[in-house]
């Protein structure tokens, strides 16, 4: 890791993700916060046990008392008997969470009211004479006991009055307002509340809700006769969250510059047997006696759900109301009355149900403010969110960076679950909410986007890259094969993995190879190709008979690497039984290698004659076409002017031709062997019969340079000697061509011994470097040791042009001075010294030998 | 819209042989010229090696369209124009590699300038200083910048236009394909309108031959072939002192009135 470029746009990647979440922290995120919310819920659930204290049971107009008693509203006076059986069961508190904000609506009570107020304006319409006092006093009772009726009547019909006496004579009922929330900040409310409502307030001065979600403009408050019966009116608001659901409980609600307690507060204020006084807002919290419940700054309770519907015991109204259930349920108890029927009353989306009955929802707060059980925000919450995510923000910014993907990944993965784990516990185990969302998504988003840059950025890169490299060897390789750069192509193919398609191009390229007679090359891609489909097609057939056919040409060659043995046609013609031609010659054998190709024994078929047929191929890797164009235009140019050539120690050239790439020249057939084991050490022949030999080669020379054409490459290895004991002299001008298309492609030159000075030069020569080589053949010949030998080709070079060469006596001193004289002279360095012909020199050898006889006799 | 093109290349009077190359394909739209240098045969090789890597790679690109691009793409030119710039990137590749492979090649190199026609969009790239020229309403406008050493200088205030014409280092090129592994090409787009004439030409006819005159010789033929000839011409008259290639490509109203049909029916393709 140490030497790998610190990654700057990786850190400022995870810094701005940092960034942003550390900012949504503070400023929140709506999407974010609902995330929160689910996972708060995802807590609440977990920490819901069912386990709730005994203090409350909660009366239920369920769907079994509707079905029983008919369809809501209800008379009230069923009401009003309920609250009589529950306030004579002793109950400690009963709590309506009904909403009774208007007089109930009573035609029949109407009726009697209108035919009360007819009787009466009648009663006051009779007129009674003075004297008429029996009949005046017999209609005051007729009218005073129709009165009664009246009354009683009144009384039985007004169930208002019914369930307002009941609510006095209980004294313990505390009943639900709604305001009119959320309120702007308007002004004054619509109406100022009533004495019995305003007695409900808390004394406190004014109001730090004003303005808020909690400040209401309007109150529905419960009808007069109830309110001034009722020991206390609580608010039944709430507040939803951005989801919709309800977490929290408004404990006070603030209307007309005063603060008014909630429902579920009054009710344990009432159950606490506390007054109204005693019920203090301050701070972040709601005192209530001498205990606090824990609240936001605008004092609203989380609320610790308990548990799904039905936590609390649950009574039918009609089971209680029929008296099926026992006083002893209720009594010293907190009886909430409320609705859970289909279709009645509120359902709220909570965190613990998506339809809990409010009457539940209060009994949950009454229960949490009662027994302490509360969801809190401790004052280190958001201390401890921050210490989290700067630690994650560190991680994702130097950490994620730096560190192998392995090890990051399996930190991140454990910082998470840490987190995760922690806050859930605090959560379900001691009501300590804990903001997961933004440091867990911290986390998240920065390890996914620091990560998948880095993947994307430089993993991807990395791959594409080499997909990218592969490909454009291929292409490369495509291309060059395309413009008949075979080795070029196979150099890049060879870097290419092998696939399916692959295999196509190399089986093309090997045919191009084959086509080509690069058969060694051939069988090399095809055993390419062998090495990872040995079924490929036909390969194996074709390596084999490759080989096969390679074999029979490459004796002798081990050493050659260029794949020169197989250049014959023989490998073009799949069969053994269709004779190899070359041009019209039929090709026998193979009668060996030279330097530049192979000799072949051909057969004239047009008049039977057999010849040595000596085939040239110019590298055609290294050689450009328009070069081999132009070598091979100047070979046919050369073997024309030597075929021209007649002389008996000449050999005959018939004819040259190209055939399939293949240059080839026909000339006679020899029967012997060149001249180069004359020159090994101690098989030296005897001296009149080399010079005798290097005369007759003189004289060939002679005729040659009269004739304009210079051999250029005289050697012992271009001399040959038959069995009929004729010296002939090999290749006029041929390997010289060839030398030269190898200098013209960089190809190192091989050791030149018998090159004369002028010929290294690079100058135009004349037949006089023929002598000069043939002067160093003959030094060769008597001494067995070349007249120069340098160590490097570099030393050769320069002995051969600037220093004198050693003297033949020196070291075979049997040489006789005449000769060695002709040796000087044949290797002057100033070609103008030499022997200007080569008859010349054959003269000054003869004489010599001459001079000689009478000694050797 | 109809293209009528034409193309010669001519030795010139002092040269031994033509290192230039080039190679015109209307069936892809593709035209493509190339001025080699280096010693023998070799400016040969190469310029022949470019133009026929570019035809290749273009013609491969066509049939799978998903062949890597060589040095990446140049976001704000077209597909075609990135794939010739790549195309030329293959060539010199190929160039290079052969150079380095083959040490009597070292040195080699060429210039080379390429249009490619998709319906009247046109991309154009180029390395060295063969140049493209637009002939548009009479007017003779270059399109490339010669990537010469004077031309440099000249672009960079170091030289007037006449200092740079009077160098004796005009052949000195700053750019060409086979030198390095890899080259920077100069890649652009135009949009063809009919009657709009397209010439790619090696210097040795923009030495030769003036602005001036190219233009007339474009605007007085009657088709490009015959242009072709008259500007290599007119380069030889002036001395013939490089080889002269030109690519002429003429972007023909084509008017489709009966009369004009029944002449392209009498003479065949038409001129």
């Amino acid at each position: 890791m140490a030497d790998r470029k610190f990654p700057v746009v990786d850190v400022v990647l995870g810094a701005v993700v940092s960034l942003v979440m550390l900012l949504g922290l503070y400023f929140g995120v709506g999407p974010i916060d609902t995330l929160e919310l689910k996972l708060y819920d995802l807590r609440a659930k977990l920490r819901a046990n069912r386990q709730v204290g005994d203090e409350i049971v909660i009366v239920a107009v369920d769907d079994a008392s509707i079905s029983q008693i008919g369809r809501w509203p209800w008379p009230r006076a069923y009401m009003g008997q309920l609250v009589d059986q529950l306030s004579e069961a002793e109950s400690k508190v009963i709590a309506l969470d009904l909403l009774y904000s208007d007089a109930e609506i009573n035609p029949g009570l109407e009726a009697v009211r209108d035919l009360r107020k007819q009787f009466q304006q009648a009663q006051s319409g009779m007129r009674f004479e003075k004297e008429a006092i029996k009949e005046r006093a017999q209609s005051q009772r007729f009218f005073g006991q129709f009165q009664k009726i009246f009354d009683d009547t009144d009384k039985r019909l007004d169930n208002d009055a019914r369930l307002a006496d009941s609510i006095a004579l209980a004294g313990n009922t505390v009943l639900a307002m709604n305001f009119g929330l959320p309120g702007p900040p308007l002004g004054r409310p619509d109406q100022p509340p009533s004495a019995d409502i305003l007695k409900n307030s808390l004394p406190g001065a004014e109001s730090k809700l004003k303005g808020t979600d909690l400040d209401a403009k309007g109150i529905v408050p419960p009808i007069d006769r109830f309110a001034k019966e009722a020991k206390a009116i609580g608010h039944i608001n709430w507040i939803p969250e951005r989801d919709g659901a309800i977490r929290r409980q408004p404990l006070v609600v603030e209307y007309d510059s005063k603060e008014y307690p909630s429902f579920s507060l009054q009710i344990a204020r009432v159950y606490l047997n506390l007054d109204p006084g005693e019920i203090l807002p301050k701070g972040d919290g709601v005192q209530v006696g001498n205990r606090m419940v824990p609240t936001d700054s605008h004092y609203q309770m989380l609320v610790n759900f308990n548990g799904d519907v039905k936590t609390f015991p649950h009574f039918s109204f009609v089971d209680v109301v029929t008296n099926k259930v026992t006083k002893e349920n209720f009594k010293g108890k907190i009886v909430l009355v409320g609705f859970t029927a289909t279709g009645l009353g509120e359902q709220r989306a909570t965190s613990v149900s998506a339809t809990l009955p409010a009457v539940e929802y209060f009994a949950n707060v009454v229960e949490n403010v009662l027994h302490n059980k509360f969801i809190t925000r401790p004052p280190w919450a958001h201390n401890l969110e921050l210490g989290v995510m700067l630690l994650f923000a560190l991680f994702v910014t130097i950490g994620l960076p730096l560190l192998p993907a392995g090890i990051s990944a399996a930190i991140a993965f454990v910082l998470l679950g840490a987190f995760g784990a922690t806050s859930f516990w605090l959560f379900s185990s001691k009501g300590y909410w804990i903001e997961m969302m933004y440091p867990s998504l911290l986390l998240v988003l920065g390890y996914v986007v620091v990560v998948s840059k880095r993947y994307f950025g430089t993993e991807r890169a990395k791959e594409t890259l080499e997909t990218e490299s592969v490909e454009t060897l291929k292409m490369l390789g495509l291309s060059f094969q395309g413009q008949g750069m075979l080795d070029m192509a196979w150099e890049k193919f060879r870097r290419v993995p092998v696939d399916a398609g692959m295999k196509d191009t190399l089986y093309n390229l090997a045919l191009d190879f084959e086509r080509k007679r690069q058969f060694n090359k051939s069988v090399a891609v095809l055993e390419h190709i062998a090495s990872v489909d040995r079924n490929f097609k036909d390969i194996r057939e074709r390596m084999e008979k490759l080989r096969a056919m390679g074999e029979t040409q490459i004796s002798g060659t081990a050493g050659l690497k260029k794949g020169r043995s197989v250049e014959s046609t023989v490998m073009m013609t799949s069969g053994a039984d269709v004779k190899p031609t070359l041009g019209r010659y039929e090709v026998i054998r193979e009668l060996g290698k030279g330097a530049m190709g192979t000799v072949f024994l051909g057969r004239d078929p047009k008049i039977n004659r057999q010849m040595a047929i000596k085939t040239l191929r110019f590298d055609d890797e290294d050689l450009s076409p328009e070069d081999r164009k132009a070598l091979q235009e100047r070979f046919f140019r050369e073997a024309e002017s030597a075929g021209r050539l007649t002389h008996p120690n000449i050999v005959n050239i018939f004819d040259a031709g190209e055939d399939q790439d293949i240059n080839y020249i026909a000339m006679e057939l020899l029967d012997g062997a060149d001249l180069k084991p004359w020159c090994a050490k101690g098989h030296l022949h005897p001296l009149r019969e080399v010079v005798n030999a290097v005369a007759k080669v003189a004289d060939a020379l002679d005729y040659a340079h009269e004739n304009n054409v210079v051999h250029r490459d005289i050697k012992p290895a271009n001399l040959m000697m038959l069995k009929n004991g004729v010296v002939k002299v090999t290749d006029f001008g041929i390997a010289r061509i060839t030398d030269q298309s190898r200098t013209a492609t960089g190809t190192v030159l091989g050791t030149p011994s018998y090159m004369s000075p002028e010929q290294l030069a690079g100058k135009k020569v004349d037949g006089r470097s023929d002598i000069f080589s043939l002067g160093a053949c003959l030094f060769e010949l008597l001494t067995g040791e070349k007249p120069f030998h340098g160590d490097s080709v570099a030393t050769l070079i320069y002995q051969i042009t600037n220093e004198p060469h050693r003297s033949a006596r020196g070291v075979n001193p049997a040489i006789p001075e005449s000769i060695e004289a002709v040796i000087n002279r044949a290797l002057e360095k100033d070609p103008a010294k030499r022997y200007q012909k080569a008859g010349d020199m054959a003269a000054d050898l003869r004489k010599a030998l001459a001079a000689l006889e009478p000694v050797v006799g | 819209m109809r293209i009528d093109a034409g193309a010669r290349t001519d030795l010139g009077r002092v040269r031994k042989n033509n290192e230039d190359s080039f190679e015109v394909l209307p069936d892809l739209g593709l035209y493509i010229l190339s001025d080699g240098m280096g010693g023998e045969a070799h400016g040969e090789i190469a310029s022949r090696m470019a133009v026929e890597a570019i035809a290749q790679h273009c013609r491969d690109s066509l049939l799978d369209p998903k062949l890597p691009l060589l040095e990446g793409a140049v976001a704000d030119l077209g597909v075609r124009t990135n794939r010739l710039a790549s195309s030329i990137q293959l060539a010199n590749r190929m160039i290079y590699e052969s150079a380095q492979k083959h040490p009597a090649q070292r040195g080699m190199g060429a210039t080379v300038v390429a249009v490619w026609l998709d319906g009247s969009r046109m991309s154009l790239a180029h390395v060295g200083d063969s140049r493209a020229y637009r002939l548009r309403g009479g007017a003779l406008e270059q399109l490339t910048q010669d990537h010469s050493l004077v031309a440099e200088q000249v672009r960079r205030g170091i030289l007037t236009q006449q200092q740079a014409d009077e160098s004796e280092m005009q052949s000195v090129l700053i750019r060409a394909l086979g030198i390095d592994a890899t080259v920077q090409v100069d890649a652009d787009e135009h949009t063809l309108i009919e009657g709009d004439t397209l010439l790619l030409c090696s210097d040795g006819l923009s030495r030769m031959v003036t602005d001036a005159g190219i233009a007339s010789a474009l605007l007085t033929s009657l088709n490009s072939q015959e242009a072709v000839d008259r500007m290599i011409e007119a380069a030889n008259d002036a001395g013939g002192e490089d080889n002269v290639t030109a690519v002429a490509i003429r972007i023909v109203r084509e008017s489709h009135g009966p009369w004009s049909r029944f002449m392209r029916w009498l003479g065949g393709s038409g001129s």
